[in-house]
């Protein structure tokens, strides 16, 4: 390639791009050449997606400039990064449910809109695509009946079509399965031999090493470092995603769990919201005063089992006790008076109402509020969360901010501090720390370890096996729906906790 | 189906976020409204101040003309607090006018011969009891529906108000018609007066006293603060122990028994029989009272007496200056427009501060 | 009234050939909102689009003489104001239910002010000619249903064109496949490009205009003058029609001829009074509707995001 005399295919200058004050972007400036894989590597909330949003026309910069084979390019809507030939594959898909592959990919033809579908001609470019470059889809299926992987497929068949020259995949092996992700690489590279620029963005060093040339590590909205693949130091990399030094559970000592059941399950049943069998029969029981660690790769019921552990959706079949005591599956008022405390995975819709003030929210899922007569006593319920900001250290405005205003970690906080103020026997944690800077998710597990050591029995589900093996006492690792091991963190790897996350058998 | 944009503003802005700057829009709004009618009126050759004075200030130059404007209040409060409930759930309770009838039928089958007679000073309360039972059955089928089918309460409620009213129509044509006009026999007992020589009467008193309730479950039960939960955020309320659905059901049947209370009130109050068109347009003015009042139950009594003395003026406005009363639902719905354009431009600049700050 | 009558050839044809003129509007009102709803925005207003299409039809058709200019600025005036609602409710994405209700409380005041302001407090307006029917040559002389369907005026023509084109377009065309895009995911949309707020906007001012064109239809082609509040309703039963339709406008065509005849046997009723009371055929398209909800709900697909604003830049 003779990437080095030309322009650079893609090149950002300082692009700044500020949230509710927080800056997700922060000056960032990076370059893309033909036939090259670039990928952008960072932790939840680094600011990967907001930076490829505003490459791909979705958000609009508050500074800086985006450069396309040296011309300097006003990018206001995805049809300007397209017409730019940039082509993307979101992290959520961008699919029309309802359409099938064709009618999908007609949308993003330049025809114009008065135009006569031309399925037939549509189809048959596809189907060459799909031969040239190896890929296995149904293309008459409405896309919202296929798997994850083919809606994928077919969305990297769109960018294809489009013969698009500086390919975004944001986080495109999130939801792929080993055998898939190589398939995956495949196709990435034979794309970059045709000349194409992609730009492969990721939080898994091992994959970023394995497809690309070269490496942009983005932490808390900056560039924090690049490096040729070829001379990577995994090591360096790792300090460069996380920043300098923090706060970790290096040095907690594990105390042993006590002998009794605060939590105990048999044979949960349960679906999801698209009526697919996601938890088929899970048994598990947490003891007081232990942390249990739930693995999976992400779909294999996690969510589904935090809920119904939580009281929140309806198990069909199946028993779960609470210090001994059965509960009524279809009861979620029962679990909360039973002391079951309750994290969800979703802290801005689910963990409190946004709208709501923070006081307000302080009474969610908080049966003892305080009251007066049978009525809320406001000003006490405002005196109780301003306590619990002030003990856990939230940041806002006082108890009357409005919580879609706080940051992830404060909210997260807030909410912490909510569901252990009536001290529960059992805490359920979906994610606790995803998307939290490092100091925030030092408090938050230094805080479920405390509850721990008072005797509450802690599910954590979380995506880090980092995470895991530092502070839980178990790990049970959860396959299509099902209980398919329990480790203990001194007497197993991260690899054999992989493996049977991925089906295999320790 | 999720609806987002004026319930969480209005929502936030009831939590009192900020209280001033939501009553600077209510009033820019109603002045802007007032303004556009002006030019309206000028157009068509006419006096507006003249028409605003028979408007709003000649009802309350008299005991009996502030009778008729109680008249108008007494429902318009009932159905704007009504229509509230539901909207603090997220639901759209458009069937106000359907569950008006019902709630009017309900008070006329106890209250008029022979079960009323029968029935003696039982009629009254007994009727009020029926008609808010009716008035909630009715709203309960649009919960029904959106429990059971996820029927659109919005569809659903408004397809509701047209059988209602065809329904109400064939009792005062047939099994309840008394003499030549269709409408019902006279009840026997009506709500008692306040003040003599002036036709306002209990039904003033009852609706502010369930204003005080809906305050009080609103903000400071459990179950109001379930349903503001629900419209928050559904799945935060699910999490806080809800059941959504059965809270969706209650809040449509309160919804529709404050709008059946509003029926029974305009038959035991005011016009003493059932016929067609009993409920007027109070379905929908309801919730112009919600929304100038802006789900506050303060701002709801001031909202319901500004639109009874619009309702009330304009028939001598239509009298004395020719401008007909129709030109009071021009005004209504301008200034429920420009208040949800106020919002919306407001919402947009704090959401630009928060952005720029930093 | 006896049976034989009732059932009678001459009855039926007379019956069902009211009932196509019955479902003009409804065929009008029902395409429009069959094209807004595709792309996400609810025709609650509907009923108050018709209502300005009706009076302006009227009152321009009266003082220009011609039934044409009645109908174009009918239907003007019904995607003018459209525009009120797209914007409120599109654009500064407020509750299409409320903004709806409060456009159709407007409309009814703001014509009856009109028309009680220009044409004064008696009822007995000046009544204008009517559309005329035209026979189809050939067709219209098949036994009944010549008459039925091939002796109507223009209007009715036309609406069967326009529910036929709307067809086509949704169906073979780009635009068809944006409309719905916009409707069921409109943050994909944006992402294919296409511009959510424009296509939204003007998707619901094609509905304002057709209901507009409803609008004229009552007052040009029916009743011959503007009375208040003339559109009875109908805005709603076109809501129940696109439901019932499942948003396809040759179905809602259909539906539209079913509920017109409908009504054109509950005038006949009321007319001659019969062992039904009249209110129950009123009432039916709203108990079908109602029942259809319930019976189908779970198999009726609306368009996912349908009554949902989109904000463009959110996270």
């Amino acid at each position: 390639m003779s990437g080095e005399k030309q322009a650079p295919l893609l090149e950002l200058q300082g692009i700044t791009k500020i949230f509710g004050g927080v800056a997700a972007n922060d000056s960032i400036s990076l370059k893309l050449h033909r036939g090259e894989v670039l990928a952008l590597l960072g932790e939840n909330g680094a600011g990967k997606s907001t930076l490829m949003n505003i490459i791909y026309g979705i958000y609009r910069p508050d500074a800086g400039s985006i450069l396309v084979n040296g011309q300097k390019v006003r990018i206001t809507s995805p049809k300007d990064a397209m017409a730019h030939g940039i082509g993307m594959v979101h992290q959520h898909f961008m699919l029309i449910g309802r359409f099938n592959a064709v009618e999908n990919v007609t949308l993003i033809t330049p025809d114009a809109s008065w135009s006569l579908l031309k399925k037939k001609q549509i189809r048959a470019s596809l189907e060459e695509l799909k031969a040239r470059y190896g890929i296995e889809v149904d293309l008459d299926c409405p896309v919202e009946q296929l798997s994850i992987s083919m809606q994928q497929k077919i969305e990297i068949l769109k960018l294809l079509y489009t013969g698009a020259d500086i390919l975004i995949l944001d986080e495109p092996t999130a939801v792929l399965l080993p055998q898939e992700c190589e398939a995956l690489f495949e196709i990435i590279r034979h794309m970059a031999q045709q000349g194409k620029g992609v730009i492969f963005i990721s939080h898994k060093l091992d994959e970023v090493l394995q497809i690309s040339q070269r490496v942009d590590v983005l932490s808390h909205g900056r560039i924090t470092g690049e490096v040729e693949t070829a001379q990577a130091d995994k090591d360096l990399i790792v300090r460069m995603m996380s920043g300098d030094n923090v706060p970790d559970m290096s040095g907690y000592v594990k105390k042993p769990p006590q002998e009794e059941a605060a939590l105990s399950c048999a044979g949960l049943v349960a679906f999801d919201d698209r009526k697919v069998r996601t938890l088929d029969g899970v048994d598990l029981t947490v003891h007081r005063g232990e942390i249990v660690g739930v693995a999976g790769v992400e779909g294999n019921g996690q969510d589904e089992l935090a809920e119904v552990l939580a009281g929140v959706r309806r198990a069909t079949a199946g028993q779960i006790f609470i210090g001994g005591k059965e509960m009524d599956l279809s009861d979620p008022a029962g679990f909360i008076s039973s002391g079951v405390g309750y994290i969800p995975s979703d802290r801005n819709t689910v963990g409190t109402v946004p709208d709501f003030p923070l006081y307000e929210n302080w009474m969610l899922r908080n049966p003892h509020y305080p009251k007066k007569r049978g009525l809320t006593d406001l000003r006490a319920v405002q005196a109780q969360a301003a306590q619990a900001m002030e003990d856990f250290d939230v940041r806002a405005a006082g108890p009357g901010a409005r919580s879609a205003n706080l940051s992830g970690g404060n909210l997260q906080k807030f909410i912490l501090a909510r569901e252990l103020e009536t001290e529960p026997q059992v805490l359920i944690c979906s994610y606790p720390t995803r998307g939290l800077d490092v100091k925030a998710s030092w408090f938050i597990r230094s805080q479920l370890t405390k509850a721990k050591e008072r005797g509450a029995g802690v599910v954590l589900f979380s995506g880090d096996l980092d995470e895991l093996f530092a502070i839980s006492d178990r790990i049970v690792v959860l396959y299509r729906g099902r209980v398919v091991g329990q480790l203990r963190p001194e007497e197993t790897t991260a690899q054999e906790v992989i493996l049977m996350m991925m089906g295999g058998t320790a | 189906m999720k609806r987002l944009s004026f319930f969480r503003e209005s929502l936030a802005h009831y939590q009192g976020a900020s209280r001033a700057r939501k009553l600077v829009i209510l009033l820019l709004s109603v002045a802007a409204a007032m303004l556009v009618g002006s030019v309206l009126i000028l157009a068509v050759g006419a006096n507006p101040l003249e028409a605003y004075y028979y408007m709003l200030i000649r009802p309350v130059t008299s005991i009996s003309s502030i009778g008729e404007v109680a008249m108008y209040f007494t429902p318009l409060l009932l159905v704007g607090i009504g229509v509230a409930f539901a909207f603090h759930a997220k639901l759209s309770n458009l069937g106000g006018e359907g569950q008006m009838l019902f709630g009017a039928l309900g008070m006329t089958l106890v209250g008029i011969p022979p079960v009323g007679e029968a029935l003696g000073m039982w009629s009254l309360p007994l009727g009020i009891l029926l008609g808010i039972l009716m008035g909630a059955l009715w709203a309960a089928v649009a919960g029904f529906f959106r429990v059971r089918f996820n029927a659109s309460e919005i569809v659903v409620t408004l397809m509701l108000n047209y059988i209602a009213k065809q329904f109400i129509s064939y009792v005062v044509f047939y099994p309840l018609r008394s003499g030549a006009e269709p409408q019902s026999a006279r009840i026997v007992a009506s709500l008692p007066k306040l003040y003599e020589g002036s036709r306002i009467n209990w039904g003033v008193i009852l609706a502010l006293l369930l204003t005080v309730g809906y305050a009080v479950v609103i903000r400071r039960t459990r179950f109001g603060y379930h349903l503001r939960a629900l419209g928050g955020s559904r799945r935060a309320a699910e999490y806080s122990g809800v059941k959504k659905n059965r809270y969706y059901f209650l809040a449509l049947a309160l919804s529709g028994a404050l709008c059946g209370l509003a029926g029974a009130v305009q038959i035991s109050g005011n016009t003493m029989r059932l016929m067609e068109g009993v409920a007027g347009d109070f379905g929908f003015s309801g919730i112009v009272v919600a929304m100038l009042g802006s789900l506050h139950p303060a701002g709801m009594v001031i909202a319901a007496l500004f639109m009874a003395l619009l309702e009330a003026g304009s028939m001598t406005m239509q009298v004395r200056t020719g401008i007909p009363v129709s030109f009071t639902s021009v005004l209504e719905a301008l200034i429920v427009l420009f208040i949800l354009l106020g919002m919306a431009i407001s919402a947009a600049q704090s959401k630009r501060k928060k952005v720029s700050k930093t | 009234m006896n049976e034989t009558s009732l059932f009678s050839a001459a009855f039926l044809t007379a019956l069902f050939s009211s009932g196509v003129r019955q479902s003009i509007p409804l065929i009008y009102g029902s395409v429009g909102d069959t094209v807004s709803e595709r792309s996400g925005v609810m025709g609650i207003s509907l009923e108050g689009e018709m209502l300005f299409g009706a009076f302006f039809a009227y009152l321009f058709a009266l003082r220009s003489g011609s039934l044409w200019v009645g109908v174009l600025m009918g239907a003007v005036a019904g995607m003018l104001s459209s525009l009120i609602v797209a914007v409120w409710s599109v654009l500064f994405r407020q509750d299409q239910s409320i903004v709806g209700i409060m456009f159709n409380i407007l409309a009814t005041g703001f014509t009856n002010f009109l028309n009680r302001m220009i044409f004064g407090t008696s009822n007995a307006n000046i009544s204008i000619d009517t559309f005329q029917p035209i026979a189809i040559p050939g067709l219209s002389k098949i036994p009944v249903v010549g008459e039925i369907f091939f002796n109507q005026d223009i209007l009715a023509y036309l609406s069967v064109v326009l529910a036929a084109a709307v067809f086509f377009v949704l169906r073979r065309t780009k635009l068809g496949l944006q409309l719905g895009a916009v409707g069921e995911n409109p943050r994909a949309a944006q992402a294919a490009g296409i511009p959510v707020y424009r296509v939204r906007v003007l998707s619901y001012m094609f509905c304002g205009f057709a209901a507009g064109v409803a609008g004229a239809s009552l007052t040009l082609s029916t009743v011959g003058t503007f009375t208040e509040a003339i559109s009875a309703g109908r805005g709603f039963i076109c809501l129940a029609i696109v439901i019932l339709s499942r948003w396809n406008p040759l179905t809602a065509l259909v539906a539209s001829f079913g509920f017109g005849s409908i009504q054109a046997l509950q005038i006949r009723l009321q007319v001659q009074g019969s062992a039904l009371p009249y209110q129950v055929f009123v009432a039916l398209p709203y108990l079908i509707t109602v029942l259809v909800l319930a019976l189908a709900g779970h198999n009726i697909r609306a368009p996912r995001e349908l009554g949902v604003p989109f904000e463009k830049e959110s996270r």
